[in-house]
Protein backbone atom coordinates (compact mmCIF):
# COMPACT_ATOMS: atom_id res chain seq x y z
CA UNK A 1 0.00 0.00 0.00
CA UNK A 2 1.61 3.63 -1.04
CA UNK A 3 0.69 4.96 2.29
CA UNK A 4 1.86 8.52 0.63
CA UNK A 5 -1.45 8.20 -2.31
CA UNK A 6 -3.82 6.80 0.25
CA UNK A 7 -3.72 9.68 2.59
CA UNK A 8 -4.41 11.60 -0.62
CA UNK A 9 -7.12 9.65 -1.58
CA UNK A 10 -8.29 9.15 2.54
CA UNK A 11 -8.35 12.91 2.43
CA UNK A 12 -10.38 13.17 -0.96
CA UNK A 13 -12.90 10.58 0.37
CA UNK A 14 -13.03 13.08 3.95
CA UNK A 15 -13.46 15.89 2.44
CA UNK A 16 -16.23 14.97 0.11
CA UNK A 17 -18.25 14.09 3.13
CA UNK A 18 -17.09 16.59 5.89
CA UNK A 19 -16.86 20.74 4.80
CA UNK A 20 -13.80 21.84 6.83
CA UNK A 21 -10.41 20.80 4.77
CA UNK A 22 -8.48 20.72 8.24
CA UNK A 23 -11.38 18.74 10.10
CA UNK A 24 -11.10 16.36 6.64
CA UNK A 25 -7.49 15.83 7.25
CA UNK A 26 -7.77 15.91 10.94
CA UNK A 27 -10.16 12.53 10.02
CA UNK A 28 -7.80 11.60 7.54
CA UNK A 29 -5.30 11.11 10.46
CA UNK A 30 -7.04 9.59 12.95
CA UNK A 31 -7.70 6.94 10.01
CA UNK A 32 -4.11 5.95 9.49
CA UNK A 33 -3.62 5.97 13.19
CA UNK A 34 -6.05 3.77 13.95
CA UNK A 35 -5.58 2.03 10.69
CA UNK A 36 -1.87 1.26 12.02
CA UNK A 37 -2.30 0.62 15.56
CA UNK A 38 -4.47 -2.10 14.52
CA UNK A 39 -2.86 -5.33 13.48
CA UNK A 40 -5.86 -7.20 12.45
CA UNK A 41 -7.06 -4.31 10.11
CA UNK A 42 -3.80 -5.24 7.84
CA UNK A 43 -4.61 -8.32 6.41
CA UNK A 44 -3.95 -10.00 3.05
CA UNK A 45 -6.21 -7.99 0.51
CA UNK A 46 -8.55 -6.48 3.07
CA UNK A 47 -6.32 -3.34 4.14
CA UNK A 48 -8.04 -0.68 1.98
CA UNK A 49 -11.39 -2.25 3.04
CA UNK A 50 -10.53 -1.60 6.46
CA UNK A 51 -8.77 1.96 5.68
CA UNK A 52 -12.13 3.24 4.26
CA UNK A 53 -14.62 1.56 6.66
CA UNK A 54 -12.49 3.32 9.26
CA UNK A 55 -12.52 6.32 7.14
CA UNK A 56 -16.32 5.89 6.71
CA UNK A 57 -17.36 5.49 10.01
CA UNK A 58 -15.32 8.57 11.68
CA UNK A 59 -17.02 10.93 9.13
CA UNK A 60 -20.17 9.64 10.55
CA UNK A 61 -19.36 10.06 13.79
CA UNK A 62 -18.28 13.63 12.34
CA UNK A 63 -21.42 14.50 10.86
CA UNK A 64 -23.09 13.34 14.05
CA UNK A 65 -21.50 15.40 15.96
CA UNK A 66 -21.38 18.72 13.87
CA UNK A 67 -24.15 18.31 11.49
CA UNK A 68 -23.69 21.65 9.92
CA UNK A 69 -20.37 21.08 8.70
CA UNK A 70 -21.27 18.07 6.67
CA UNK A 71 -21.21 18.15 3.06
CA UNK A 72 -20.59 21.42 0.66
CA UNK A 73 -16.69 21.41 0.36
CA UNK A 74 -15.51 23.76 -1.58
CA UNK A 75 -14.97 23.01 -5.64
CA UNK A 76 -11.50 23.08 -7.25
CA UNK A 77 -10.96 22.66 -10.82
CA UNK A 78 -7.93 23.59 -12.34
CA UNK A 79 -9.29 26.11 -15.06
CA UNK A 80 -6.06 25.51 -17.20
CA UNK A 81 -6.28 21.81 -17.57
CA UNK A 82 -8.00 20.60 -20.41
CA UNK A 83 -11.86 19.72 -20.05
CA UNK A 84 -11.95 21.17 -16.69
CA UNK A 85 -15.75 22.32 -17.48
CA UNK A 86 -17.05 18.55 -17.93
CA UNK A 87 -15.17 17.90 -14.54
CA UNK A 88 -16.83 20.68 -13.05
CA UNK A 89 -20.20 19.49 -14.38
CA UNK A 90 -19.36 15.94 -13.45
CA UNK A 91 -18.94 17.21 -9.95
CA UNK A 92 -21.88 18.95 -10.08
CA UNK A 93 -23.84 15.68 -11.02
CA UNK A 94 -22.28 14.02 -8.51
CA UNK A 95 -23.34 16.58 -5.33
CA UNK A 96 -27.02 15.95 -6.93
CA UNK A 97 -26.91 12.46 -5.78
CA UNK A 98 -28.52 10.93 -3.19
CA UNK A 99 -25.79 10.63 0.14
CA UNK A 100 -24.85 6.77 -0.63
CA UNK A 101 -24.68 7.09 -4.23
CA UNK A 102 -22.45 10.06 -3.83
CA UNK A 103 -19.99 8.24 -1.56
CA UNK A 104 -20.35 4.91 -3.59
CA UNK A 105 -19.01 6.88 -7.14
CA UNK A 106 -16.46 8.67 -4.47
CA UNK A 107 -15.16 5.21 -3.27
CA UNK A 108 -15.03 3.92 -7.06
CA UNK A 109 -13.53 6.78 -8.98
CA UNK A 110 -11.78 8.87 -6.59
CA UNK A 111 -10.38 6.70 -4.18
CA UNK A 112 -10.47 3.66 -6.57
CA UNK A 113 -11.26 1.17 -4.67
CA UNK A 114 -12.23 -1.94 -6.61
CA UNK A 115 -15.98 -2.95 -6.91
CA UNK A 116 -15.25 -5.93 -4.44
CA UNK A 117 -13.90 -3.50 -1.48
CA UNK A 118 -16.71 -1.31 -1.83
CA UNK A 119 -19.13 -4.13 -1.34
CA UNK A 120 -17.71 -5.39 1.55
CA UNK A 121 -17.90 -1.91 2.90
CA UNK A 122 -21.49 -1.46 2.47
CA UNK A 123 -22.04 -5.23 3.41
CA UNK A 124 -23.40 -6.60 -0.14
CA UNK A 125 -22.75 -8.81 -2.77
CA UNK A 126 -20.22 -8.08 -5.51
CA UNK A 127 -23.26 -8.26 -8.19
CA UNK A 128 -24.94 -6.14 -6.01
CA UNK A 129 -22.70 -3.21 -5.77
CA UNK A 130 -21.64 -3.60 -9.16
CA UNK A 131 -25.07 -3.52 -10.24
CA UNK A 132 -25.66 -0.22 -8.31
CA UNK A 133 -22.77 1.68 -9.15
CA UNK A 134 -23.87 0.61 -13.22
CA UNK A 135 -27.47 2.05 -12.31
CA UNK A 136 -25.81 5.72 -11.09
CA UNK A 137 -23.40 5.57 -13.74
CA UNK A 138 -26.75 5.47 -16.60
CA UNK A 139 -28.26 8.05 -14.52
CA UNK A 140 -25.60 10.21 -14.27
CA UNK A 141 -24.16 10.40 -17.41
CA UNK A 142 -27.87 10.94 -18.63
CA UNK A 143 -27.43 13.96 -16.58
CA UNK A 144 -24.32 14.96 -18.33
CA UNK A 145 -25.77 14.63 -21.74
CA UNK A 146 -28.30 16.91 -20.49
CA UNK A 147 -26.18 19.30 -19.88
CA UNK A 148 -24.48 19.46 -22.45
CA UNK A 149 -27.38 19.55 -24.82
CA UNK A 150 -28.32 22.86 -22.97
CA UNK B 1 -20.54 12.43 -25.12
CA UNK B 2 -20.06 9.01 -23.61
CA UNK B 3 -16.55 9.40 -23.64
CA UNK B 4 -16.06 13.40 -22.43
CA UNK B 5 -18.21 11.37 -19.13
CA UNK B 6 -16.01 8.87 -18.42
CA UNK B 7 -12.71 10.63 -18.98
CA UNK B 8 -14.40 14.00 -16.73
CA UNK B 9 -15.40 10.78 -14.57
CA UNK B 10 -11.48 9.21 -14.28
CA UNK B 11 -10.33 13.17 -13.31
CA UNK B 12 -13.11 13.65 -10.64
CA UNK B 13 -10.49 13.71 -7.94
CA UNK B 14 -9.16 16.63 -9.47
CA UNK B 15 -12.04 18.88 -8.34
CA UNK B 16 -11.62 17.53 -4.63
CA UNK B 17 -9.25 19.56 -2.54
CA UNK B 18 -5.53 18.58 -1.69
CA UNK B 19 -4.35 18.16 1.94
CA UNK B 20 -2.25 20.63 3.32
CA UNK B 21 1.08 19.79 2.07
CA UNK B 22 2.87 20.25 5.29
CA UNK B 23 0.39 18.71 7.45
CA UNK B 24 0.77 15.82 5.32
CA UNK B 25 4.47 15.99 5.54
CA UNK B 26 4.40 16.03 9.00
CA UNK B 27 2.07 13.18 9.73
CA UNK B 28 3.28 11.08 6.87
CA UNK B 29 7.27 11.44 8.02
CA UNK B 30 6.26 10.48 11.56
CA UNK B 31 4.66 7.66 11.13
CA UNK B 32 7.95 5.52 10.61
CA UNK B 33 9.08 6.86 14.24
CA UNK B 34 5.51 5.85 15.52
CA UNK B 35 5.57 2.51 14.02
CA UNK B 36 9.06 1.23 13.43
CA UNK B 37 7.90 -2.01 13.32
CA UNK B 38 5.21 -1.72 9.84
CA UNK B 39 8.05 -0.49 7.70
CA UNK B 40 6.10 2.49 6.28
CA UNK B 41 8.29 3.94 3.25
CA UNK B 42 6.87 7.31 2.55
CA UNK B 43 9.08 7.72 -1.16
CA UNK B 44 9.76 10.87 -2.21
CA UNK B 45 7.89 13.20 0.30
CA UNK B 46 9.36 16.20 -0.26
CA UNK B 47 8.95 15.87 -3.82
CA UNK B 48 4.51 16.14 -3.77
CA UNK B 49 3.15 17.91 -6.26
CA UNK B 50 6.47 18.03 -8.56
CA UNK B 51 6.54 16.13 -11.60
CA UNK B 52 8.94 12.80 -11.21
CA UNK B 53 11.90 14.32 -13.30
CA UNK B 54 12.48 16.55 -10.68
CA UNK B 55 13.96 13.84 -8.52
CA UNK B 56 16.41 12.49 -11.44
CA UNK B 57 19.36 14.50 -10.69
CA UNK B 58 18.55 13.32 -7.25
CA UNK B 59 18.69 9.78 -7.74
CA UNK B 60 21.88 9.80 -9.77
CA UNK B 61 24.04 11.48 -7.35
CA UNK B 62 22.99 8.92 -4.72
CA UNK B 63 23.44 5.77 -6.80
CA UNK B 64 27.15 7.05 -7.30
CA UNK B 65 27.34 8.04 -3.84
CA UNK B 66 25.96 4.37 -2.78
CA UNK B 67 28.20 2.88 -5.38
CA UNK B 68 31.15 4.56 -4.31
CA UNK B 69 30.44 3.67 -0.57
CA UNK B 70 30.23 0.32 -0.97
CA UNK B 71 33.21 0.38 -3.02
CA UNK B 72 35.45 1.61 -0.06
CA UNK B 73 33.24 -0.57 2.16
CA UNK B 74 34.14 -3.49 0.24
CA UNK B 75 37.49 -2.94 -0.15
CA UNK B 76 38.32 -1.74 3.52
CA UNK B 77 36.15 -4.87 4.16
CA UNK B 78 38.41 -7.23 2.06
CA UNK B 79 41.63 -5.68 3.10
CA UNK B 80 42.18 -4.00 -0.34
CA UNK B 81 42.98 -0.68 1.66
CA UNK B 82 45.27 -1.24 4.05
CA UNK B 83 44.02 -0.25 7.15
CA UNK B 84 47.05 0.72 9.16
CA UNK B 85 47.67 -0.06 12.36
CA UNK B 86 49.36 2.91 13.67
CA UNK B 87 52.09 2.62 15.63
CA UNK B 88 52.69 6.58 15.46
CA UNK B 89 54.59 8.14 18.26
CA UNK B 90 54.94 11.78 18.97
CA UNK B 91 57.50 12.99 20.55
CA UNK B 92 57.87 16.40 21.78
CA UNK B 93 60.89 17.93 23.12
CA UNK B 94 61.46 21.49 24.44
CA UNK B 95 64.00 23.64 25.47
CA UNK B 96 63.97 26.72 27.21
CA UNK B 97 67.31 26.88 29.16
CA UNK B 98 69.42 27.42 26.38
CA UNK B 99 66.21 28.31 23.81
CA UNK B 100 67.33 25.34 21.31
CA UNK B 101 65.17 22.66 20.18
CA UNK B 102 66.02 19.95 19.00
CA UNK B 103 64.42 18.47 16.03
CA UNK B 104 64.56 15.71 14.08
CA UNK B 105 65.60 16.16 10.97
CA UNK B 106 63.02 14.63 7.95
CA UNK B 107 60.39 13.96 10.73
CA UNK B 108 58.42 17.32 10.64
CA UNK B 109 56.37 16.18 8.10
CA UNK B 110 53.81 13.49 8.25
CA UNK B 111 54.08 10.79 5.89
CA UNK B 112 52.27 8.46 4.62
CA UNK B 113 53.65 5.13 3.47
CA UNK B 114 51.71 3.43 2.39
CA UNK B 115 49.32 4.24 -0.41
CA UNK B 116 47.53 7.13 0.46
CA UNK B 117 44.20 6.62 2.70
CA UNK B 118 43.52 10.15 3.23
CA UNK B 119 41.75 9.58 -1.06
CA UNK B 120 39.40 7.21 0.46
CA UNK B 121 36.68 9.11 1.63
CA UNK B 122 34.63 7.68 4.51
CA UNK B 123 37.14 5.89 6.08
CA UNK B 124 39.33 7.71 8.38
CA UNK B 125 36.36 9.13 9.94
CA UNK B 126 34.33 6.57 10.29
CA UNK B 127 36.50 3.60 10.15
CA UNK B 128 39.18 4.91 12.20
CA UNK B 129 37.66 7.13 15.20
CA UNK B 130 40.86 6.45 17.35
CA UNK B 131 43.24 8.88 15.27
CA UNK B 132 40.78 11.36 16.74
CA UNK B 133 42.75 10.68 20.29
CA UNK B 134 46.01 11.73 18.32
CA UNK B 135 47.24 15.75 19.15
CA UNK B 136 49.07 15.86 15.88
CA UNK B 137 48.69 19.70 15.96
CA UNK B 138 51.74 21.44 17.09
CA UNK B 139 53.74 18.59 17.66
CA UNK B 140 56.47 16.97 15.60
CA UNK B 141 56.12 13.63 14.60
CA UNK B 142 58.50 10.47 14.12
CA UNK B 143 56.96 8.42 11.66
CA UNK B 144 57.66 4.83 11.94
CA UNK B 145 57.76 2.53 8.89
CA UNK B 146 54.28 1.55 7.86
CA UNK B 147 52.36 3.93 10.17
CA UNK B 148 49.42 6.01 8.94
CA UNK B 149 49.64 9.57 8.82
CA UNK B 150 46.38 10.85 10.34
CA UNK B 151 45.42 14.43 8.17
CA UNK B 152 42.25 13.67 9.21
CA UNK B 153 42.22 13.61 12.86
CA UNK B 154 40.03 15.37 14.72
CA UNK B 155 40.94 18.67 16.68
CA UNK B 156 42.73 17.71 19.93
CA UNK B 157 41.19 16.14 22.19
CA UNK B 158 41.11 17.23 25.80
CA UNK B 159 41.82 14.32 27.63
CA UNK B 160 45.09 13.70 26.15
CA UNK B 161 48.16 15.70 27.27
CA UNK B 162 49.21 18.13 24.88
CA UNK B 163 52.56 19.32 23.70
CA UNK B 164 51.62 23.02 25.19
CA UNK B 165 50.92 21.69 28.47
CA UNK B 166 54.26 20.63 28.88
CA UNK B 167 56.51 22.35 31.39
CA UNK B 168 57.70 25.83 30.69
CA UNK B 169 60.61 26.23 33.31
CA UNK B 170 64.50 26.70 32.11
CA UNK B 171 65.41 23.80 34.35
CA UNK B 172 64.51 21.59 32.24
CA UNK B 173 67.51 20.33 30.37
CA UNK B 174 68.65 19.70 26.89
CA UNK B 175 66.79 16.49 25.35
CA UNK B 176 68.80 14.52 22.48
CA UNK B 177 67.51 13.89 19.40
CA UNK B 178 64.31 12.30 20.02
CA UNK B 179 63.94 8.72 18.43
CA UNK B 180 60.71 6.59 17.95
CA UNK B 181 60.10 5.54 21.37
CA UNK B 182 58.81 2.02 22.30
CA UNK B 183 55.15 1.82 21.95
CA UNK B 184 52.96 1.74 25.07
CA UNK B 185 49.13 0.77 25.26
CA UNK B 186 49.11 3.04 28.38
CA UNK B 187 46.90 6.56 28.13
CA UNK B 188 49.99 8.77 27.72
CA UNK B 189 51.19 10.85 30.38
CA UNK B 190 52.98 13.80 29.97
CA UNK B 191 56.14 12.92 31.49
CA UNK B 192 58.67 15.80 30.88
CA UNK B 193 60.84 16.65 28.60
CA UNK B 194 59.14 14.24 26.20
CA UNK B 195 55.87 11.78 25.64
CA UNK B 196 55.01 8.96 23.80
CA UNK B 197 51.38 7.23 22.72
CA UNK B 198 50.53 4.87 20.94
CA UNK B 199 46.84 4.82 20.03
CA UNK B 200 45.13 1.07 19.97
CA UNK B 201 44.69 -0.47 16.59
CA UNK B 202 42.58 1.10 14.14
CA UNK B 203 39.70 -1.51 13.14
CA UNK B 204 36.90 -1.45 10.29
CA UNK B 205 34.24 -3.79 12.12
CA UNK B 206 31.65 -5.27 9.58
CA UNK B 207 28.37 -4.27 10.60
CA UNK B 208 25.69 -6.58 8.41
CA UNK B 209 23.24 -7.06 10.49
CA UNK B 210 19.66 -6.84 8.66
CA UNK B 211 16.29 -5.26 9.75
CA UNK B 212 13.19 -8.53 10.11
CA UNK B 213 10.10 -7.92 7.76
CA UNK B 214 8.07 -8.01 11.47
CA UNK B 215 8.24 -8.73 14.79
CA UNK B 216 6.51 -9.62 17.86
CA UNK B 217 6.37 -7.47 21.43
CA UNK B 218 6.76 -10.22 24.28
CA UNK B 219 4.86 -9.08 27.18
CA UNK B 220 6.36 -9.90 30.62
CA UNK B 221 3.32 -11.61 31.78
CA UNK B 222 2.78 -15.64 31.92
CA UNK B 223 2.47 -16.80 28.48
CA UNK B 224 -1.22 -18.08 28.26
CA UNK B 225 -0.65 -20.86 25.56
CA UNK B 226 2.26 -22.98 25.00
CA UNK B 227 1.48 -25.36 22.23
CA UNK B 228 3.57 -28.75 21.68
CA UNK B 229 6.95 -27.39 20.47
CA UNK B 230 8.07 -28.48 17.23
CA UNK B 231 11.05 -30.26 16.43
CA UNK B 232 13.67 -27.07 16.97
CA UNK B 233 15.55 -28.33 19.20
CA UNK B 234 18.93 -26.94 20.20
CA UNK B 235 22.25 -28.83 18.87
CA UNK B 236 21.87 -32.46 19.92
CA UNK B 237 25.44 -33.11 20.65
CA UNK B 238 26.57 -35.62 18.32
CA UNK B 239 25.63 -33.19 15.78
CA UNK B 240 28.71 -32.90 12.80
CA UNK B 241 29.15 -29.36 11.89
CA UNK B 242 28.81 -28.78 8.53
CA UNK B 243 31.95 -28.12 5.73
CA UNK B 244 30.84 -25.42 4.81
CA UNK B 245 29.74 -24.07 7.97
CA UNK B 246 31.08 -20.75 10.20
CA UNK B 247 31.74 -21.41 13.43
CA UNK B 248 32.04 -17.98 15.25
CA UNK B 249 31.37 -17.23 19.27
CA UNK B 250 29.27 -14.23 19.84
CA UNK B 251 27.95 -12.36 22.10
CA UNK B 252 23.64 -11.80 21.74
CA UNK B 253 22.90 -8.08 21.65
CA UNK B 254 19.75 -7.80 20.34
CA UNK B 255 16.68 -10.67 19.68
CA UNK B 256 13.99 -10.31 17.79
CA UNK B 257 11.00 -12.47 17.80
CA UNK B 258 8.90 -12.91 14.48
CA UNK B 259 7.21 -15.54 12.38
CA UNK B 260 7.47 -16.33 8.88
CA UNK B 261 5.42 -19.12 6.97
CA UNK B 262 3.45 -19.64 10.61
CA UNK B 263 6.70 -20.46 12.12
CA UNK B 264 8.07 -18.23 14.69
CA UNK B 265 11.57 -17.38 14.19
CA UNK B 266 14.04 -15.29 16.20
CA UNK B 267 16.37 -12.69 14.76
CA UNK B 268 19.76 -12.36 16.74
CA UNK B 269 21.45 -10.10 16.11
CA UNK B 270 25.00 -10.63 17.49
CA UNK B 271 28.70 -9.56 17.55
CA UNK B 272 31.07 -11.75 17.33
CA UNK B 273 33.15 -12.52 19.92
CA UNK B 274 35.77 -14.88 18.43
CA UNK B 275 35.87 -16.42 14.84
CA UNK B 276 36.90 -20.11 14.06
CA UNK B 277 36.34 -20.16 11.06
CA UNK B 278 34.78 -17.39 9.10
CA UNK B 279 36.14 -14.02 7.19
CA UNK B 280 34.43 -12.09 10.32
CA UNK B 281 36.91 -10.79 13.44
CA UNK B 282 35.98 -9.56 16.81
CA UNK B 283 33.52 -6.90 16.83
CA UNK B 284 31.70 -8.20 13.65
CA UNK B 285 28.25 -7.56 13.61
CA UNK B 286 25.83 -10.44 11.76
CA UNK B 287 22.36 -11.42 11.99
CA UNK B 288 21.48 -15.12 12.64
CA UNK B 289 18.19 -16.46 12.38
CA UNK B 290 16.99 -19.82 14.52
CA UNK B 291 13.98 -21.40 14.22
CA UNK B 292 11.77 -20.64 17.33
CA UNK B 293 10.68 -18.08 19.54
CA UNK B 294 7.44 -16.15 20.20
CA UNK B 295 4.05 -14.67 18.15
CA UNK B 296 1.25 -13.57 19.00
CA UNK B 297 -1.39 -15.95 20.10
CA UNK B 298 -4.08 -14.15 17.41
CA UNK B 299 -1.38 -15.04 14.85
CA UNK B 300 -0.54 -18.63 16.05
CA UNK B 301 -4.18 -19.90 15.99
CA UNK B 302 -4.87 -18.19 12.99
CA UNK B 303 -1.94 -19.94 11.26
CA UNK B 304 -2.26 -22.84 12.80
CA UNK B 305 -5.84 -23.75 13.11
CA UNK B 306 -5.46 -27.51 13.38
CA UNK B 307 -4.10 -26.33 16.86
CA UNK B 308 -6.82 -24.56 18.08
CA UNK B 309 -7.78 -26.30 21.77
CA UNK B 310 -11.61 -24.81 21.48
CA UNK B 311 -11.00 -22.38 24.34
CA UNK B 312 -12.65 -19.08 22.93
CA UNK B 313 -10.18 -16.77 23.86
CA UNK B 314 -11.08 -13.06 24.52
CA UNK B 315 -9.58 -10.59 21.91
CA UNK B 316 -7.11 -8.88 24.70
CA UNK B 317 -5.70 -12.13 25.06
CA UNK B 318 -5.05 -12.88 21.67
CA UNK B 319 -3.37 -9.70 20.88
CA UNK B 320 -1.18 -9.08 24.51
CA UNK B 321 -0.12 -12.72 24.64
CA UNK B 322 1.89 -15.09 22.92
CA UNK B 323 2.55 -18.46 21.69
CA UNK B 324 6.23 -20.30 22.16
CA UNK B 325 7.38 -22.13 19.84
CA UNK B 326 10.57 -23.14 21.29
CA UNK B 327 11.53 -24.09 24.87
CA UNK B 328 15.39 -22.78 24.66
CA UNK B 329 15.26 -19.06 24.14
CA UNK B 330 18.67 -17.27 23.88
CA UNK B 331 19.29 -14.45 26.41
CA UNK B 332 20.61 -10.93 25.01
CA UNK B 333 23.85 -10.53 26.46
CA UNK B 334 25.12 -13.90 26.15
CA UNK B 335 28.02 -15.45 24.49
CA UNK B 336 27.10 -18.41 22.60
CA UNK B 337 28.96 -20.78 19.84
CA UNK B 338 27.17 -19.99 16.27
CA UNK B 339 27.58 -22.40 13.23
CA UNK B 340 26.26 -20.91 10.43
CA UNK B 341 25.47 -21.56 7.34
CA UNK B 342 24.62 -18.93 4.49
CA UNK B 343 21.61 -20.84 3.14
CA UNK B 344 19.24 -18.92 3.50
CA UNK B 345 15.29 -20.08 2.84
CA UNK B 346 13.45 -17.20 1.09
CA UNK B 347 11.47 -16.11 4.16
CA UNK B 348 14.57 -14.91 6.00
CA UNK B 349 15.74 -11.27 4.95
CA UNK B 350 18.67 -11.61 2.73
CA UNK B 351 22.04 -10.96 3.90
CA UNK B 352 21.21 -13.10 7.49
CA UNK B 353 22.65 -16.06 8.50
CA UNK B 354 20.33 -19.39 9.51
CA UNK B 355 21.90 -21.23 12.69
CA UNK B 356 22.78 -24.43 11.21
CA UNK B 357 23.61 -25.25 14.85
CA UNK B 358 23.45 -23.35 18.02
CA UNK B 359 25.52 -24.49 20.93
CA UNK B 360 23.81 -23.12 24.01
CA UNK B 361 25.64 -25.58 26.45
CA UNK B 362 29.62 -25.12 26.51
CA UNK B 363 29.32 -29.06 26.02
CA UNK B 364 28.23 -28.46 22.86
CA UNK B 365 30.51 -26.10 22.29
CA UNK B 366 33.36 -28.00 23.16
CA UNK B 367 32.06 -30.71 20.86
CA UNK B 368 31.79 -28.36 18.27
CA UNK B 369 35.87 -27.18 18.53
CA UNK B 370 36.90 -30.21 18.81
CA UNK B 371 35.18 -31.50 15.27
CA UNK B 372 36.46 -28.16 13.43
CA UNK B 373 40.30 -28.39 15.03
CA UNK B 374 40.43 -25.43 17.37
Amino acid sequence: MDIQEQYRKVFEYCSSRIASPETAEDLTQETFLRFLEHPEYQENGKEMQYLYTIARNLCIDEYRKAPDEAKGEPLQADRQAEGWLDRLAVREILDGLPEEEREIIVLRYVAELSVREISHIFGVSWFAMNRRIQHILAQMRRDFEKEGSV
Amino acid sequence: MSRKFRKALKALHTTFPKPDPLREAKFLGSLPRQYPEKKIAVPFLHMSGKPLYYGIPAAVIAVLLITAGTGVYRNVSDRKVPVLTPTETVTVTENTGNETVTEPPAATERTNTTEDTAAQPGISETEAPVSGTMPFVQTDSVPTPGTDAVQTAPPLDETVPQATQLPQTGDIPQVDTPEPTVPSPKEPEPTAPGFSYEPPPVTAFRDERVTPYSSYTVPDEVLEYTPPPNDHSALPPSSIVPANALVVMGRIDTIWYTQSGGEAWMQLDITITQSYRSSYQTGDKISVYLKGGYMSLADYLTLHPEREDGFEYPDAALQQSAAAEFGNIPRTGTEQLFVLTPNIPSDVPYGAYTGALYAPSSYDAQNILQQIGS
